[in-house]
């Protein structure tokens, strides 16, 4: 299976291209895409005073060596540009791993041959969009990620390969306990492409039952941090 | 809120008024959800005053001004037009408790999220100046009504995000500018515990 890292920061996508590279029958690259605000050049630079920085940290060589072995490209445009889209294409990548800060065009998500996967902090089709792991905290229902293939809608797409049920009753903070479910992305990017390439990869319905969650406000934020203090 | 409310510039007679109710609100006060579509004998913002200021509002029984799907997409339609936007709900919500009623859910939702994505990126980014305050306001208007009757705590918490949001100095240079004095008079009637005949 050919699997992109889709990312603007060459960091970011290393920090999931490392815990990943030793998956069975997973062919992985790292494909970078300047952010929309940002000139491309920049980026370019940017990225590969990273990837330099980068290959002289102390780590295997398998992995320092990973700009050097063509499996870093990038992309001149934004992800959505008709250009990136084709050369998306040509590059006949199966699974694209979301790791940037946009959204993607319908173009963009069938360039990839299954799709692109999201793994979102709330457990769908219940909780959708933004602080859903507040609101999970605020409604008293259980924390978690799921790993589903994007659509064009916010967290609507329908395919979700793993959900599981995360606990965070260990953290006294909210964004202490955010972070902890953000970096388990490379985690569940994992188990999901453990499913998509085991015999029968089945998956569970986003039906749309569940509601859209908006950015929370100040007072009920105060509510949740009261709620895993107590928890504690 | 009440002492937020009561700062609020008395430009109008219905602000004189709401601020004069407001220094002893009657919280024994409540809303019957109506079951079947009203008309009210008063425009959508005279009956908006009323339901603020807790007096009664003429009805008749009525039906909506078209189907509800067809509402819904001339809604979305409008959705970078504030102007034809607030003339469409006003006119749609001449009795805004109909605003509740379970034909709206769809049109709920549109108004939540156009509240809670577009036009907050848009007041976080520049300031309340760069949107339509008439329109920003009978929105957060109906979403109070909302908030008042339901146990879907994503309506309330539009309306502490946008008290949060409110600069305290700040009121707004429109038509309409009591939309505001109404809006936190509505939202103080959503905070209050039983206000609503469930």
């Amino acid at each position: 299976m050919r699997v992109g890292i889709l990312a603007n920061s060459y960091l970011s996508a290393f920090t999931i291209y490392r815990q990943l590279h030793d998956l069975p029958d997973c062919d992985l690259y790292i494909v970078l895409s300047p952010l929309p605000h940002r000139s491309p050049i920049i980026s370019v630079l940017a990225n590969f005073a990273r990837m330099i920085i980068g290959s002289l940290s102390p780590m295997s060589w398998q992995l320092s060596s990973v700009p050097f072995n063509r499996r870093v490209i990038f992309l001149p445009h934004t992800i959505d540009h008709p250009g990136s889209v084709a050369q998306l294409k040509k590059l006949q990548f199966d699974v694209g791993l979301h790791k940037s800060g946009g959204i993607y065009r319908k173009e963009t998500i069938t360039a990839f041959r299954l799709g692109i996967l999201n793994p979102h902090i709330g457990l769908l089709p219940e909780y959708r969009g933004r602080s859903v792991m507040e609101w999970s905290l605020l409604k008293n229902d259980p924390v978690g990620i799921s790993v589903f293939f994007i659509d064009t809608g916010i967290d609507t797409g329908e395919q979700i390969i793993i959900k599981e049920q995360v606990d965070v009753s260990h953290y006294t903070s909210i964004s202490e306990a955010k972070e902890f479910l953000f970096n388990l992305d490379a985690t569940f990017f994992r188990k999901a492409l453990k499913v998509l390439n085991s015999a029968e990869p089945g998956f569970q319905l986003n039906d749309g039952s569940g509601h859209r969650y908006y950015v929370m406000s100040k007072l009920f934020q105060g509510v949740v941090q009261e709620i895993l203090e107590r928890r504690l | 809120m009440c002492e937020r409310l009561l700062a609020l510039p008395t430009s109008s007679d219905f602000a004189n008024k709401l601020n004069r109710h407001f220094q002893s609100p009657n919280l024994s006060a409540r809303w019957d959800i109506p079951e079947t579509w009203l008309n009210s004998q008063q425009s959508c913002l005279l009956s908006l005053q009323a339901l603020a200021l807790d007096e009664s509002i003429e009805l008749s029984a009525g039906v909506p001004e078209m189907p509800r799907d067809e509402f819904y997409e001339i809604l979305i339609l409008a959705a970078r037009n504030p102007e034809q936007r607030f003339v469409l709900l006003t006119t749609e919500y001449s009795f805004p408790l109909n605003f509740l009623h379970p034909s709206e859910e769809k049109i709920r939702e549109h108004v939540l999220e156009r509240l809670m994505v577009q036009d907050r990126a848009v007041i976080e980014r520049k300031s309340f100046g760069a949107v339509e305050s008439d329109d920003l306001f009978l929105r957060l208007n109906l979403i109070a009504i909302q908030a008042a009757i339901s146990t879907d705590l994503r309506f309330i918490d539009a309306l502490n995000y946008y008290y949060e949001l409110l600069p305290s100095s700040w009121y707004p240079a429109s038509q309409h500018p009591w939309l505001l004095n109404s809006f936190l008079a509505l939202y103080a009637k959503a905070l209050t515990p039983a206000f609503v005949n469930r």
